[in-house]
């Protein structure tokens, strides 16, 4: 090796190194402060596994679990963590939908706040097909939405109608019932 | 170790079973206490992993939805358990999530959080370390920490509970120990206590008491069993000793008494042996008397055959007649004095016939007496038994006494002279041979005999006389010896002397007295053959058988004798007897002539001669084939006579001693 070459090459090796820190921080900054919405696509995750659909449901094995996300997606590439995992087998799938006309698809549907307006409609056509239905939209668990995301203290946190979760057939732990903020359906209105 | 094995076998005992108690006591409760604390601790173990289940369980989905206040809250119900004093729940990426302290506790803990699942042990607390997981991912840690405290002070006073019930336990089994072991020791210490009594007073009649049916009372009863045997032992060697001592007692005197006896017999035996020692003395001097007295005799018998011949031819008137006689009475004398030291020699029996001997002895006594002024008493039994002598020989031996006696007191004096019949019976001082017995005892009142010469007195030539030759006593003792009788001694100076002898009694009766045929020559006809050696006897015997008719012809020895004998015989001229001497010095004696002879002629009539008076075939001649005996020197009217009754087949007359010195 000539003087001449071994500079570059030391050259070479210390950008590599800056760029792979850069990144390195990068994605570690990432780390540390995990956007909203991927925290609610992990809760939305793990909700499954708080949450026991009938089996009748869960037996097709070979057909993917989907999660549809009904409206504005606000979640962008955050479910992109959760792809190639499994839920009781099956593999999961997140489908973004427009309309809820064919609900068989979706095990849970997350309600965007873009479709507010037409959420009785949409509840209406998801009843008693055992759909988990999720949004993070103020006043969506006092209308029959099972889980509703709020934020309190820069914290996720979510309401759970269990009306809802009992008219939707779906059995929801304890556990989570335990951290979540219990709501009935509007009894006084 | 010592210590203990001389301890007592109550002590002992009770040690033992103390120990034992204490041991399994001990061992018993220490097993319970650990495993107490084993158990206890497990179950404690198991109750903070169960409770740190249930909490992490029910923390997962705090955990995965981030409400640390729900975790808390969880936490929280850790109240009830009031040994637990820190938990707390870590994320993932050991972060504290949620915590939880005992109210009391004022520190906070920061443990190191271990990877696994995990127990520590600390000094007063374990700490318990369980993953959270959810579906098989772990998501974060669960930390409890419990105080031991209340465990150990639960097992300290369960040890210390264990310990009172060990003491208690042990108390009541050393009561109990002590009262059983009762059953054990007191039999072995009766026992033992028996034993050092017997020891120690010797006294077997002891007997150690039987408390049980167990070995103690087996032994027990073998040792009464054993104690009877010795003490019957120790009576029966009691009794033996006793008789024993008196067994001693009487082996001693036994022995003492033998002794005794065996002195006796000893001192007897003395007597015998000296006795013997005489008589061989007297043996060997009478060998040589008889040798000298054999030549002796025979030329006396010339002498006495000549003067008695020419005697005869001699008329009564001349002188020549009393010279002729007064040598005849000395040369008779020589014939005596030849025959008294006959008496020593070998083979001296005398003639004996039964007789009864009163008369014998009054005679003697009489006749040795007569012309002396010593007076004599007699005592004579008429029942005095018979005794088997020769006349002549105890006529010497009474004469022979009477005279000494009337020496020994010259100036006068008394002889007793007594008789008596006498049983002698084992143990006589004197007399061996047990038997009937007459005793003739002679006493003077003379001068006695010196203690010295008491022994010596039958020596014979031993005198004390001037003039005696010393024959006298011994010729006496000679006699009575062949007579298998006795003679004893005793005197004193001054007071005198007496004489006793035992004769053996005979149990025939005495035959009748011989007549004594006085100076006659028997005259017979017939054909005599004479054998002697002696050439002087021949002749003179030859004169006396013609001088009575005979026809005589001479022999020197038994071969020629026997000769002639068969010679004559055969030339039908038998002699009509034979006269055969004894006696042939270098050839052919009598016996054996004899012998020869009645093997060509039994019926021969034989005379036999002999200068020796005591030999036993002159005694017994009739045995040997004889038919008469004439002792040498012989008188005419002797050898006439014999051979007259010899011809005519009568018994032979006998001729014993004649009555002369």
């Amino acid at each position: 090796m000539t003087k001449y070459n071994r500079s570059i090459l030391k050259l070479f090796y210390s950008w590599i190194s800056l760029i792979s820190i850069c990144g390195a921080s990068f994605t570690y900054a990432q780390d540390q402060k995990p956007g909203e919405y991927q925290v609610k696509a992990a809760f939305i995750y793990h909700f499954m596994k708080f949450v026991e659909w009938p089996d009748k449901i869960v037996s097709h094995n070979s057909s993917p679990f989907n999660i549809c996300i009904l409206g504005e997606d606000p979640f962008g590439n955050s479910f992109n963590l959760l792809r190639g995992e499994t839920v009781n087998d099956s593999n999961l799938m997140v489908k973004r939908i427009k309309t809820i006309q064919n609900p068989d698809e979706c095990k849970i549907v997350f309600i965007g706040r873009s479709e507010a307006e037409r959420l009785p409609h949409i509840l209406k056509v998801l009843k008693g097909l055992n759909v988990l239905t999720i949004g993070d939209t103020v006043g969506f668990a006092r209308q029959g939405v099972i889980i509703n995301f709020y934020m309190e203290e820069n914290k996720v946190r979510f309401k759970i109608n269990i009306d809802a979760a009992k008219r939707s057939g779906l059995k929801i732990s304890s556990k989570l019932l335990n951290l979540a903020t219990i709501v009935h359906d509007t009894q006084s209105r | 170790m010592l210590i203990f094995r001389n301890l007592s076998i109550k002590h002992k005992l009770t040690f033992i079973l103390l120990l034992t108690a204490a041991v399994a006591v001990l061992v018993t409760n220490l097993s319970l206490l650990l495993y107490e604390k084993n158990t206890t601790q497990q179950r404690r173990i198991n109750n903070l992993m169960v409770q740190a289940k249930i909490i992490g369980s029910n923390s997962t989905a705090a955990l995965i939805f981030n409400d640390p206040r729900a975790a808390e809250e969880i936490l929280s119900a850790l109240k009830a358990a009031p040994e637990i004093t820190h938990a707390a729940i870590y994320t993932s990426n050991n972060s504290i999530f949620a915590g939880y302290r005992r109210p009391d506790i004022k520190t906070a803990l920061s443990p190191d959080l271990s990877p696994e699942e995990n127990l520590h042990f600390g000094s007063d607390h374990v700490d318990f370390f369980h993953n959270i997981t959810l579906d098989g991912k772990k998501i974060g840690t669960l930390f409890i920490r419990a105080e031991l405290k209340e465990f150990y002070s639960h097992l300290r006073a369960y040890a210390f509970t264990s310990f009172l019930i060990m003491c208690a336990a042990l108390l009541l089994s050393l009561l109990l120990s002590s009262k059983l072991q009762k059953t054990i020791t007191k039999p072995v210490t009766a026992l033992s206590e028996v034993m050092r009594r017997i020891s120690r007073d010797k006294d077997y009649s002891v007997r150690a008491k039987v408390y049980n049916r167990d070995e103690m009372g087996y032994l027990s009863e073998g040792f009464n069993e054993m104690l009877s045997q010795i003490y019957d032992r120790n009576t029966e060697l009691e009794m033996h000793r006793l008789h024993f001592e008196d067994l001693v007692a009487k082996r001693t005197t036994e022995l003492q008494e033998t002794n005794k006896r065996l002195q006796q017999e000893l001192v007897i035996r003395k007597k015998m042996e000296e006795e013997v020692l005489r008589t061989q003395k007297l043996e060997s001097i009478g060998l040589l008397a008889g040798g000298i007295a054999h030549d002796f005799n025979n030329l006396l018998t010339v002498i006495i055959g000549n003067i008695s011949l020419a005697k005869t031819l001699a008329s009564d008137r001349e002188t020549i007649h009393m010279v002729l006689k007064d040598a005849e009475s000395a040369s008779l004398m020589a014939k005596d004095l030849t025959r008294q030291l006959l008496t020593f020699s070998k083979g001296g029996a005398p003639l004996k016939k039964p007789a009864s001997i009163a008369g014998l002895i009054k005679e003697s006594v009489r006749f040795a007496l007569s012309g002396s002024n010593v007076t004599y008493e007699l005592d004579i039994p008429d029942d005095l038994w018979s005794v088997e002598v020769d006349e002549g020989q105890l006529n010497q031996v009474i004469h022979n006494l009477i005279i000494n006696a009337d020496q020994a007191m010259p100036d006068g004096g008394a002889i007793k002279v007594k008789c008596e019949n006498m049983q002698i019976s084992y143990g006589h001082p004197v007399i061996k041979k047990e038997g009937k017995y007459i005793k003739i005892t002679i006493r003077d009142s003379g001068m006695g005999i010196p203690k010295e010469y008491i022994t010596k007195i039958f020596d014979p030539y031993f005198t004390t006389k001037q003039k005696g030759r010393g024959l006298g006593l011994a010729s006496v003792y000679s006699i009575i010896n062949n007579h298998d009788g006795h003679i004893t001694v005793e005197s004193e100076i001054g007071i005198g002397t007496e004489f006793n002898i035992y004769l053996p009694a005979s149990g025939l009766p005495a035959a009748a007295t011989e007549e004594k045929s006085e100076g006659k020559t028997t005259r017979g006809k017939g054909r005599i053959l004479l054998m002697d050696d002696e050439e002087m006897v021949r002749i003179i015997a030859g004169k006396m058988l013609e001088y009575a008719g005979y026809e005589v012809e001479f022999a020197k020895d038994g071969d020629e004798a026997i000769n002639m004998y068969k010679k004559a015989m055969s030339v039908q001229k038998p002699f009509d007897a034979i006269i055969i001497d004894l006696t042939i010095p270098g050839g052919m004696g009598g016996r054996e002539t004899i012998k020869t002879l009645m093997e060509i002629d039994p019926d021969i009539k034989a005379v036999v001669s002999s200068g020796y008076s005591n030999d036993s075939v002159l005694a017994n001649f009739k045995e040997y084939g004889f038919k008469g005996a004439v002792s040498k020197p012989y008188l005419v009217r002797e050898l006439t006579a014999v051979l007259h009754s010899v011809l005519n087949g009568e018994s032979p007359p006998v001729f014993t001693e004649e009555k002369r010195l």
